[in-house]
Protein backbone atom coordinates (compact mmCIF):
# COMPACT_ATOMS: atom_id res chain seq x y z
CA UNK A 1 0.00 0.00 0.00
CA UNK A 2 1.66 3.04 -0.61
CA UNK A 3 1.36 6.01 1.82
CA UNK A 4 0.86 9.18 1.15
CA UNK A 5 3.22 11.78 3.07
CA UNK A 6 1.03 13.87 4.45
CA UNK A 7 -3.13 14.12 4.95
CA UNK A 8 -4.45 17.67 5.47
CA UNK A 9 -8.13 18.33 5.22
CA UNK A 10 -7.94 20.97 2.37
CA UNK A 11 -7.62 17.87 0.33
CA UNK A 12 -10.80 18.19 -2.21
CA UNK A 13 -13.12 15.63 -2.56
CA UNK A 14 -15.29 15.30 -5.31
CA UNK A 15 -18.91 14.30 -6.15
CA UNK A 16 -20.99 13.06 -9.27
CA UNK A 17 -22.26 15.70 -11.37
CA UNK A 18 -25.98 16.70 -9.39
CA UNK A 19 -29.03 18.52 -11.46
CA UNK A 20 -30.17 21.34 -9.62
CA UNK A 21 -33.81 21.86 -10.34
CA UNK A 22 -33.57 25.45 -10.37
CA UNK A 23 -31.26 25.98 -13.17
CA UNK A 24 -32.46 28.16 -16.29
CA UNK A 25 -29.81 27.00 -18.29
CA UNK A 26 -27.00 24.62 -17.90
CA UNK A 27 -23.48 24.25 -19.25
CA UNK A 28 -21.75 20.76 -19.50
CA UNK A 29 -17.80 21.05 -19.70
CA UNK A 30 -15.44 17.90 -19.90
CA UNK A 31 -12.09 17.03 -20.98
CA UNK A 32 -10.87 13.18 -22.28
CA UNK A 33 -12.42 10.74 -20.51
CA UNK A 34 -14.87 13.25 -18.73
CA UNK A 35 -16.98 13.28 -21.36
CA UNK A 36 -18.54 9.20 -19.56
CA UNK A 37 -19.59 11.45 -16.38
CA UNK A 38 -21.61 13.85 -18.67
CA UNK A 39 -22.92 11.33 -20.74
CA UNK A 40 -23.91 9.56 -17.21
CA UNK A 41 -25.31 12.62 -16.07
CA UNK A 42 -27.09 13.35 -18.94
CA UNK A 43 -28.65 9.69 -18.88
CA UNK A 44 -29.37 10.23 -14.90
CA UNK A 45 -31.48 12.99 -15.43
CA UNK A 46 -34.00 12.64 -17.97
CA UNK A 47 -36.06 15.64 -17.02
CA UNK A 48 -33.73 18.26 -17.99
CA UNK A 49 -35.27 20.13 -21.41
CA UNK A 50 -32.94 19.77 -24.11
CA UNK A 51 -33.17 23.51 -24.80
CA UNK A 52 -31.46 24.79 -21.71
CA UNK A 53 -28.28 22.17 -22.47
CA UNK A 54 -24.88 22.95 -23.78
CA UNK A 55 -22.14 20.91 -24.19
CA UNK A 56 -18.35 22.06 -24.34
CA UNK A 57 -16.06 19.03 -25.08
CA UNK A 58 -11.83 18.98 -25.28
CA UNK A 59 -10.92 15.67 -26.84
CA UNK A 60 -7.34 15.82 -26.74
CA UNK A 61 -5.92 12.70 -25.60
CA UNK A 62 -4.41 10.09 -27.84
CA UNK A 63 -7.36 7.32 -27.80
CA UNK A 64 -10.49 10.34 -28.59
CA UNK A 65 -13.75 9.59 -27.54
CA UNK A 66 -16.01 10.99 -29.85
CA UNK A 67 -18.38 12.94 -27.95
CA UNK A 68 -20.90 12.89 -31.02
CA UNK A 69 -21.91 9.33 -30.44
CA UNK A 70 -22.78 9.16 -26.93
CA UNK A 71 -24.91 12.46 -26.86
CA UNK A 72 -27.42 12.61 -29.45
CA UNK A 73 -28.05 15.85 -31.11
CA UNK A 74 -31.55 16.18 -29.96
CA UNK A 75 -30.51 15.66 -26.13
CA UNK A 76 -28.83 18.96 -26.11
CA UNK A 77 -28.78 22.90 -27.32
CA UNK A 78 -25.26 22.72 -28.56
CA UNK A 79 -22.39 20.89 -28.41
CA UNK A 80 -19.20 22.15 -28.99
CA UNK A 81 -15.99 20.35 -29.74
CA UNK A 82 -12.45 21.49 -29.19
CA UNK A 83 -9.23 19.71 -30.26
CA UNK A 84 -7.69 20.77 -27.53
CA UNK A 85 -7.61 21.93 -23.58
CA UNK A 86 -6.68 25.33 -23.87
CA UNK A 87 -9.00 26.15 -27.06
CA UNK A 88 -11.77 24.78 -24.73
CA UNK A 89 -10.42 27.15 -21.80
CA UNK A 90 -9.89 29.93 -24.33
CA UNK A 91 -13.36 30.45 -25.23
CA UNK A 92 -15.03 29.69 -21.81
CA UNK A 93 -14.48 32.95 -20.58
CA UNK A 94 -16.15 34.73 -23.46
CA UNK A 95 -19.28 31.73 -22.94
CA UNK A 96 -19.66 32.69 -19.69
CA UNK A 97 -19.87 36.68 -20.24
CA UNK A 98 -22.66 35.49 -22.34
CA UNK A 99 -24.39 33.99 -19.75
CA UNK A 100 -27.29 34.83 -17.57
CA UNK A 101 -28.26 34.34 -14.08
CA UNK A 102 -29.65 30.63 -13.03
CA UNK A 103 -26.67 28.94 -15.22
CA UNK A 104 -25.28 26.34 -13.66
CA UNK A 105 -22.14 24.44 -14.71
CA UNK A 106 -21.22 20.53 -14.79
CA UNK A 107 -17.71 20.54 -15.46
CA UNK A 108 -15.89 16.52 -15.54
CA UNK A 109 -12.30 15.42 -16.14
CA UNK A 110 -8.48 15.63 -14.56
CA UNK A 111 -8.20 17.33 -11.34
CA UNK A 112 -5.88 20.00 -12.95
CA UNK A 113 -8.75 20.57 -15.76
CA UNK A 114 -11.45 21.09 -13.12
CA UNK A 115 -9.95 23.52 -11.41
CA UNK A 116 -8.34 25.03 -14.20
CA UNK A 117 -12.50 25.64 -14.93
CA UNK A 118 -13.84 26.38 -11.76
CA UNK A 119 -11.24 29.09 -11.40
CA UNK A 120 -12.44 30.62 -14.72
CA UNK A 121 -16.27 30.09 -13.37
CA UNK A 122 -15.25 32.19 -10.06
CA UNK A 123 -13.75 34.86 -12.41
CA UNK A 124 -16.70 35.63 -13.93
CA UNK A 125 -18.92 35.54 -11.22
CA UNK A 126 -19.74 32.47 -10.29
CA UNK A 127 -20.39 30.95 -6.57
CA UNK A 128 -19.42 27.64 -5.67
CA UNK A 129 -22.80 26.40 -5.88
CA UNK A 130 -23.24 27.21 -9.48
CA UNK A 131 -20.85 25.00 -10.51
CA UNK A 132 -20.39 21.66 -9.45
CA UNK A 133 -17.49 18.79 -10.69
CA UNK A 134 -16.63 15.00 -11.02
CA UNK A 135 -13.29 13.91 -11.12
CA UNK A 136 -12.54 11.36 -14.29
CA UNK A 137 -9.46 10.74 -15.94
CA UNK A 138 -6.00 11.88 -14.08
CA UNK A 139 -5.75 12.90 -10.84
CA UNK A 140 -2.18 14.31 -12.21
CA UNK A 141 -1.81 17.60 -9.87
CA UNK A 142 -0.52 21.57 -10.14
CA UNK A 143 1.92 21.66 -7.57
CA UNK A 144 2.87 25.30 -6.38
CA UNK A 145 6.48 26.09 -5.46
CA UNK A 146 6.30 28.51 -2.62
CA UNK A 147 10.33 29.22 -3.02
CA UNK A 148 9.91 30.81 -6.61
CA UNK A 149 6.13 31.29 -6.99
CA UNK A 150 5.99 28.76 -10.04
CA UNK A 151 3.25 26.27 -10.41
CA UNK A 152 4.64 23.15 -12.16
CA UNK A 153 1.45 21.60 -14.03
CA UNK A 154 1.10 17.67 -14.09
CA UNK A 155 2.73 16.05 -11.30
CA UNK A 156 2.51 12.51 -10.78
CA UNK A 157 4.93 12.26 -8.21
CA UNK A 158 5.23 12.25 -4.65
CA UNK A 159 8.34 14.63 -4.97
CA UNK A 160 9.15 16.59 -8.17
CA UNK A 161 11.80 18.99 -9.29
CA UNK A 162 10.25 22.48 -9.48
CA UNK A 163 10.15 23.84 -13.17
CA UNK A 164 10.78 27.23 -11.72
CA UNK A 165 14.00 27.32 -9.73
CA UNK A 166 14.86 23.14 -9.64
CA UNK A 167 14.24 22.69 -5.88
CA UNK A 168 12.82 19.35 -5.25
CA UNK A 169 9.45 19.43 -3.62
CA UNK A 170 7.63 17.21 -2.05
CA UNK A 171 3.77 17.92 -2.50
CA UNK A 172 1.73 17.90 0.21
CA UNK A 173 -2.36 17.49 0.69
CA UNK A 174 -2.88 21.19 1.35
CA UNK A 175 -4.82 22.23 -1.52
CA UNK A 176 -5.69 25.74 -2.86
CA UNK A 177 -8.65 26.57 -4.38
CA UNK A 178 -7.91 30.04 -5.72
CA UNK A 179 -5.32 28.64 -7.48
CA UNK A 180 -5.95 25.02 -8.10
CA UNK A 181 -3.00 23.50 -7.06
CA UNK A 182 -1.50 21.93 -4.19
CA UNK A 183 1.62 23.22 -2.05
CA UNK A 184 4.73 21.73 -2.87
CA UNK A 185 7.89 22.24 0.08
CA UNK A 186 11.40 21.72 0.13
CA UNK A 187 11.81 18.22 0.65
CA UNK A 188 15.57 19.05 1.94
CA UNK A 189 14.70 21.98 3.64
CA UNK A 190 16.43 20.31 6.31
CA UNK A 191 19.06 18.15 5.16
CA UNK A 192 20.18 20.11 2.13
CA UNK A 193 20.98 17.48 -0.58
CA UNK A 194 18.94 14.41 0.70
CA UNK A 195 16.68 13.59 -1.53
CA UNK A 196 14.34 10.36 -1.19
CA UNK A 197 13.56 8.50 -4.17
CA UNK A 198 10.69 9.74 -5.30
CA UNK A 199 7.21 7.44 -6.41
CA UNK A 200 4.10 7.70 -8.95
CA UNK A 201 0.76 8.30 -6.81
CA UNK A 202 -1.03 10.68 -8.91
CA UNK A 203 -2.02 8.93 -12.36
CA UNK B 1 -27.06 59.07 28.10
CA UNK B 2 -26.34 55.85 27.09
CA UNK B 3 -22.98 54.71 26.30
CA UNK B 4 -23.80 53.41 23.01
CA UNK B 5 -23.78 57.02 21.21
CA UNK B 6 -20.49 58.33 20.19
CA UNK B 7 -21.50 61.97 19.17
CA UNK B 8 -23.38 64.75 20.15
CA UNK B 9 -24.50 66.09 16.20
CA UNK B 10 -25.94 69.59 15.49
CA UNK B 11 -28.57 69.90 12.51
CA UNK B 12 -27.13 72.00 9.84
CA UNK B 13 -29.83 71.63 7.32
CA UNK B 14 -33.43 69.89 7.29
CA UNK B 15 -35.61 69.69 4.24
CA UNK B 16 -38.84 67.99 3.43
CA UNK B 17 -38.44 66.60 0.29
CA UNK B 18 -41.82 64.62 0.22
CA UNK B 19 -44.96 65.22 1.95
CA UNK B 20 -43.70 62.19 4.18
CA UNK B 21 -39.98 62.51 3.97
CA UNK B 22 -37.30 64.40 5.72
CA UNK B 23 -34.16 64.83 4.53
CA UNK B 24 -31.02 65.94 7.40
CA UNK B 25 -28.26 66.71 7.27
CA UNK B 26 -25.81 66.89 10.80
CA UNK B 27 -22.22 67.50 11.63
CA UNK B 28 -20.59 67.27 15.34
CA UNK B 29 -21.06 69.66 17.69
CA UNK B 30 -16.92 69.78 18.30
CA UNK B 31 -16.70 70.65 15.03
CA UNK B 32 -14.46 67.14 14.34
CA UNK B 33 -15.33 64.75 11.34
CA UNK B 34 -17.17 61.82 11.71
CA UNK B 35 -16.32 58.56 11.40
CA UNK B 36 -16.13 57.14 8.45
CA UNK B 37 -18.66 54.23 6.47
CA UNK B 38 -19.20 52.00 3.62
CA UNK B 39 -22.31 52.03 1.54
CA UNK B 40 -25.18 50.50 2.94
CA UNK B 41 -24.06 51.83 6.88
CA UNK B 42 -26.84 52.63 9.26
CA UNK B 43 -26.30 55.14 12.43
CA UNK B 44 -28.99 55.22 15.78
CA UNK B 45 -29.81 58.59 16.13
CA UNK B 46 -31.07 59.41 19.77
CA UNK B 47 -33.59 62.08 19.97
CA UNK B 48 -34.85 63.54 23.43
CA UNK B 49 -38.44 64.81 23.86
CA UNK B 50 -38.39 65.71 27.13
CA UNK B 51 -39.34 62.83 29.43
CA UNK B 52 -37.28 60.15 27.13
CA UNK B 53 -35.05 59.52 24.68
CA UNK B 54 -36.18 57.97 21.38
CA UNK B 55 -33.34 55.74 19.22
CA UNK B 56 -34.04 55.12 15.73
CA UNK B 57 -31.51 53.60 13.34
CA UNK B 58 -31.62 54.99 10.01
CA UNK B 59 -29.70 54.23 6.72
CA UNK B 60 -27.25 57.04 5.99
CA UNK B 61 -27.85 58.76 2.65
CA UNK B 62 -25.05 60.80 1.62
CA UNK B 63 -21.58 60.61 0.31
CA UNK B 64 -19.73 58.47 2.07
CA UNK B 65 -16.03 61.06 0.82
CA UNK B 66 -17.99 63.69 3.05
CA UNK B 67 -16.51 63.14 7.04
CA UNK B 68 -17.76 66.41 8.11
CA UNK B 69 -21.44 65.40 7.83
CA UNK B 70 -23.76 62.59 8.23
CA UNK B 71 -27.27 62.89 6.50
CA UNK B 72 -30.23 60.69 7.28
CA UNK B 73 -34.09 60.54 5.21
CA UNK B 74 -36.95 59.98 7.66
CA UNK B 75 -40.21 59.01 6.94
CA UNK B 76 -43.38 60.05 9.04
CA UNK B 77 -44.98 56.58 10.42
CA UNK B 78 -47.84 58.07 11.71
CA UNK B 79 -49.16 54.61 13.14
CA UNK B 80 -45.68 54.33 14.85
CA UNK B 81 -43.84 54.83 18.40
CA UNK B 82 -43.55 58.50 18.04
CA UNK B 83 -39.87 58.64 16.92
CA UNK B 84 -40.31 59.47 13.32
CA UNK B 85 -43.13 62.03 14.31
CA UNK B 86 -40.91 64.21 17.00
CA UNK B 87 -37.69 64.15 13.87
CA UNK B 88 -40.21 65.68 11.61
CA UNK B 89 -41.92 68.00 13.91
CA UNK B 90 -39.40 69.21 16.68
CA UNK B 91 -35.88 68.18 15.00
CA UNK B 92 -34.85 71.46 12.90
CA UNK B 93 -31.76 73.60 12.36
CA UNK B 94 -29.73 73.74 15.16
CA UNK B 95 -31.09 71.06 16.80
CA UNK B 96 -28.65 68.49 18.88
CA UNK B 97 -29.01 64.69 18.88
CA UNK B 98 -26.82 62.20 19.75
CA UNK B 99 -25.45 59.54 16.75
CA UNK B 100 -24.06 56.22 17.40
CA UNK B 101 -20.92 54.87 15.02
CA UNK B 102 -22.12 53.51 11.66
CA UNK B 103 -22.30 49.85 11.68
CA UNK B 104 -23.27 47.71 8.10
CA UNK B 105 -25.46 45.17 7.90
CA UNK B 106 -26.00 45.31 4.43
CA UNK B 107 -22.72 45.92 2.47
CA UNK B 108 -22.09 46.17 -1.40
CA UNK B 109 -20.37 43.15 -2.71
CA UNK B 110 -17.63 44.45 -4.11
CA UNK B 111 -16.63 42.01 -7.36
CA UNK B 112 -19.93 41.66 -8.75
CA UNK B 113 -19.98 41.95 -12.18
CA UNK B 114 -23.25 44.03 -11.48
CA UNK B 115 -25.38 45.20 -8.64
CA UNK B 116 -28.84 45.62 -9.69
CA UNK B 117 -30.85 47.04 -6.91
CA UNK B 118 -34.41 46.74 -6.17
CA UNK B 119 -36.14 49.78 -3.64
CA UNK B 120 -39.52 49.83 -2.46
CA UNK B 121 -40.69 53.10 -0.84
CA UNK B 122 -37.70 54.53 2.08
CA UNK B 123 -36.28 51.31 1.01
CA UNK B 124 -34.13 53.38 -1.12
CA UNK B 125 -31.97 54.90 1.31
CA UNK B 126 -29.41 52.81 1.84
CA UNK B 127 -29.06 52.98 -2.22
CA UNK B 128 -27.79 56.39 -2.14
CA UNK B 129 -24.47 55.28 -0.78
CA UNK B 130 -24.95 52.20 -2.94
CA UNK B 131 -25.08 54.35 -6.19
CA UNK B 132 -22.84 57.52 -4.98
CA UNK B 133 -20.09 54.69 -4.78
CA UNK B 134 -20.70 52.56 -7.49
CA UNK B 135 -20.51 55.27 -9.52
CA UNK B 136 -17.06 56.24 -8.17
CA UNK B 137 -15.96 53.22 -8.97
CA UNK B 138 -17.29 52.77 -12.66
CA UNK B 139 -19.76 49.70 -11.26
CA UNK B 140 -22.35 48.16 -13.43
CA UNK B 141 -25.67 49.07 -11.60
CA UNK B 142 -29.73 49.26 -12.31
CA UNK B 143 -31.80 50.40 -9.81
CA UNK B 144 -35.46 49.64 -9.86
CA UNK B 145 -37.44 52.19 -7.29
CA UNK B 146 -41.30 51.69 -7.02
CA UNK B 147 -42.63 54.46 -4.97
CA UNK B 148 -46.64 55.12 -4.66
CA UNK B 149 -46.81 58.11 -6.52
CA UNK B 150 -44.07 60.78 -7.55
CA UNK B 151 -45.02 63.57 -5.18
CA UNK B 152 -43.66 60.48 -2.20
CA UNK B 153 -40.75 58.98 -4.27
CA UNK B 154 -37.79 60.22 -2.26
CA UNK B 155 -34.75 61.17 -4.53
CA UNK B 156 -36.80 60.02 -7.23
CA UNK B 157 -36.42 63.03 -9.39
CA UNK B 158 -32.72 63.42 -8.10
CA UNK B 159 -31.94 60.13 -9.08
CA UNK B 160 -33.53 60.00 -12.29
CA UNK B 161 -32.17 63.17 -13.57
CA UNK B 162 -28.67 61.98 -12.30
CA UNK B 163 -28.89 58.57 -14.12
CA UNK B 164 -31.78 58.31 -16.69
CA UNK B 165 -30.11 55.18 -17.86
CA UNK B 166 -29.56 53.12 -14.92
CA UNK B 167 -32.81 54.29 -12.72
CA UNK B 168 -36.00 52.84 -13.21
CA UNK B 169 -38.92 54.48 -11.39
CA UNK B 170 -42.43 52.57 -10.90
CA UNK B 171 -45.27 54.84 -9.71
CA UNK B 172 -47.76 52.97 -8.20
CA UNK B 173 -50.58 56.04 -8.84
CA UNK B 174 -50.05 55.63 -12.33
CA UNK B 175 -50.56 51.57 -12.53
CA UNK B 176 -47.14 50.63 -13.25
CA UNK B 177 -45.74 48.20 -11.15
CA UNK B 178 -42.07 46.62 -10.92
CA UNK B 179 -41.96 43.14 -12.36
CA UNK B 180 -39.31 40.91 -10.45
CA UNK B 181 -39.75 38.54 -13.08
CA UNK B 182 -39.25 40.76 -15.61
CA UNK B 183 -36.21 42.47 -13.48
CA UNK B 184 -34.35 39.17 -12.51
CA UNK B 185 -34.62 37.73 -15.84
CA UNK B 186 -31.75 37.84 -18.48
CA UNK B 187 -29.46 39.43 -15.92
CA UNK B 188 -25.45 39.13 -16.67
CA UNK B 189 -23.73 36.25 -14.73
CA UNK B 190 -22.08 37.47 -11.80
CA UNK B 191 -24.49 39.95 -11.24
CA UNK B 192 -25.73 40.52 -7.80
CA UNK B 193 -29.37 41.84 -6.45
CA UNK B 194 -29.88 44.13 -3.23
CA UNK B 195 -33.37 44.51 -1.99
CA UNK B 196 -34.73 46.73 0.40
CA UNK B 197 -37.93 47.65 1.20
CA UNK B 198 -41.49 46.49 2.76
CA UNK B 199 -41.90 42.85 3.89
CA UNK B 200 -43.71 41.96 1.36
CA UNK B 201 -41.85 43.32 -0.87
CA UNK B 202 -38.44 42.27 -0.03
CA UNK B 203 -40.47 38.05 0.70
CA UNK B 204 -41.64 38.27 -3.17
CA UNK B 205 -38.40 39.37 -4.73
CA UNK B 206 -36.58 36.66 -2.70
CA UNK B 207 -38.80 34.30 -3.65
CA UNK B 208 -38.92 35.11 -7.70
CA UNK B 209 -34.84 35.21 -7.42
CA UNK B 210 -34.58 31.59 -5.66
CA UNK B 211 -37.31 30.07 -8.13
CA UNK B 212 -35.16 31.72 -11.14
CA UNK B 213 -32.02 30.20 -10.11
CA UNK B 214 -30.41 33.10 -8.47
CA UNK B 215 -27.95 31.42 -5.42
CA UNK B 216 -28.57 32.62 -2.11
CA UNK B 217 -25.13 34.19 -2.14
CA UNK B 218 -25.62 36.86 -4.78
CA UNK B 219 -29.26 37.76 -3.38
CA UNK B 220 -29.26 40.57 -0.21
CA UNK B 221 -31.85 42.46 1.12
CA UNK B 222 -32.55 44.64 4.10
CA UNK B 223 -35.98 45.13 5.19
CA UNK B 224 -37.54 47.78 7.65
CA UNK B 225 -38.85 46.40 11.09
CA UNK B 226 -39.52 48.91 14.16
CA UNK B 227 -40.65 47.25 16.76
CA UNK B 228 -44.56 47.09 17.03
CA UNK B 229 -46.81 47.45 20.03
CA UNK B 230 -47.63 44.52 21.54
CA UNK B 231 -49.05 43.73 25.53
CA UNK B 232 -47.68 45.34 28.52
CA UNK B 233 -45.86 43.21 30.46
CA UNK B 234 -43.11 42.55 33.65
CA UNK B 235 -39.53 41.48 32.77
CA UNK B 236 -37.79 39.72 35.80
CA UNK B 237 -33.71 40.45 35.96
CA UNK B 238 -32.63 37.18 37.81
CA UNK B 239 -29.19 38.77 38.30
CA UNK B 240 -29.64 42.16 39.39
CA UNK B 241 -32.83 41.30 41.28
CA UNK B 242 -35.52 43.91 39.81
CA UNK B 243 -38.72 43.86 38.33
CA UNK B 244 -39.61 46.45 35.03
CA UNK B 245 -42.52 46.82 33.47
CA UNK B 246 -42.92 47.19 29.84
CA UNK B 247 -45.47 48.94 28.40
CA UNK B 248 -47.70 48.50 25.42
CA UNK B 249 -46.11 51.28 23.44
CA UNK B 250 -42.15 50.19 24.27
CA UNK B 251 -39.78 47.97 23.35
CA UNK B 252 -38.61 45.14 25.98
CA UNK B 253 -34.95 47.18 25.05
CA UNK B 254 -36.09 50.61 25.45
CA UNK B 255 -37.99 49.70 29.20
CA UNK B 256 -34.32 48.14 29.86
CA UNK B 257 -32.85 51.53 29.20
CA UNK B 258 -35.48 53.62 30.52
CA UNK B 259 -34.35 52.01 34.05
CA UNK B 260 -30.97 52.54 32.93
CA UNK B 261 -29.77 49.19 31.93
CA UNK B 262 -27.12 49.21 29.74
CA UNK B 263 -28.00 45.85 26.57
CA UNK B 264 -25.56 46.57 23.55
CA UNK B 265 -27.22 47.33 20.35
CA UNK B 266 -26.92 48.42 16.86
CA UNK B 267 -29.64 47.92 14.63
CA UNK B 268 -33.09 48.46 16.71
CA UNK B 269 -34.82 46.30 14.18
CA UNK B 270 -33.81 42.70 15.19
CA UNK B 271 -31.10 42.35 12.45
CA UNK B 272 -27.34 42.16 13.68
CA UNK B 273 -27.45 40.34 16.97
CA UNK B 274 -26.16 42.84 18.95
CA UNK B 275 -28.85 42.56 21.83
CA UNK B 276 -29.00 38.97 22.52
CA UNK B 277 -30.02 38.21 25.98
CA UNK B 278 -30.78 35.47 27.83
CA UNK B 279 -33.82 34.42 28.89
CA UNK B 280 -34.82 32.23 32.06
CA UNK B 281 -38.40 31.76 32.14
CA UNK B 282 -41.59 32.88 30.22
CA UNK B 283 -42.84 32.52 27.10
CA UNK B 284 -41.65 34.69 23.70
CA UNK B 285 -42.48 35.57 20.90
CA UNK B 286 -40.09 36.30 18.29
CA UNK B 287 -39.74 38.74 15.74
CA UNK B 288 -36.34 39.40 14.94
CA UNK B 289 -34.30 37.96 11.61
CA UNK B 290 -30.99 37.11 13.85
CA UNK B 291 -31.68 33.81 15.89
CA UNK B 292 -31.98 30.44 13.95
CA UNK B 293 -35.53 28.47 14.47
CA UNK B 294 -34.00 26.27 16.68
CA UNK B 295 -32.75 29.26 18.91
CA UNK B 296 -36.20 30.30 18.73
CA UNK B 297 -37.43 26.82 19.67
CA UNK B 298 -35.57 26.82 22.49
CA UNK B 299 -37.19 29.82 24.20
CA UNK B 300 -33.84 30.33 26.04
CA UNK B 301 -32.37 34.11 24.66
CA UNK B 302 -34.31 37.22 22.80
CA UNK B 303 -33.98 39.61 21.10
CA UNK B 304 -35.15 42.50 23.20
CA UNK B 305 -35.00 45.52 20.32
CA UNK B 306 -38.13 43.69 18.53
CA UNK B 307 -39.64 40.79 20.65
CA UNK B 308 -41.54 40.47 23.42
CA UNK B 309 -43.03 38.67 25.76
CA UNK B 310 -46.52 36.32 24.56
CA UNK B 311 -47.40 36.26 28.20
CA UNK B 312 -47.46 38.77 31.19
CA UNK B 313 -43.83 37.76 32.40
CA UNK B 314 -39.89 37.15 31.17
CA UNK B 315 -36.84 36.64 33.13
CA UNK B 316 -34.03 37.63 31.76
CA UNK B 317 -30.46 36.03 32.93
CA UNK B 318 -29.00 39.69 33.55
S1 LIG C 1 -30.12 45.69 18.23
FE1 LIG C 1 -29.77 44.55 16.43
S2 LIG C 1 -30.85 42.72 16.86
FE2 LIG C 1 -31.39 43.98 18.52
Amino acid sequence: MTEEISEIKSKPVYDILQYDPKSRSNLLVSEGNGLVGLVDFLNGSESIPPSTINVMCAISNAEPLNPSSYISPDRCNKMRLFDSVNALLEDLPVTLSNSQMGLRLYICGSEIFLWRVANLARAAGMHKSEYSMQLIGSKARRVYCPHCKTTSEEVTTDIHECVGCGLSLVNCDHFSREMGAYLGFRVDAEAHGEIPERKELYR
Amino acid sequence: MSTNFSHTARVIRADQVTPLIKHFSFERVDGKPFSPFSAGSHVVIGMNNGTNTHKNPYSLVGSSNNFMEYEIAVRLDSTGRGGSLFMHNNIELGSEIEIGNPYNLFPVYKPAKKHLMIAGGVGITPFMTYIDEMNLMHSNFELHYSVRDFENGAFAKELQDKYPNQVNLYIQANGVMANFNEILDNQPLGTHVYVCGPQQMVADALRIADEMGWPNSSVHSEEFKAPEPGNPFTVTLAKSDCKINVRSRESLLEALENANIEIPYSCRGGACGFCKTEVIDGEITHRDYFLTDAEKASGNCIMPCISRAQGDHLTLNI
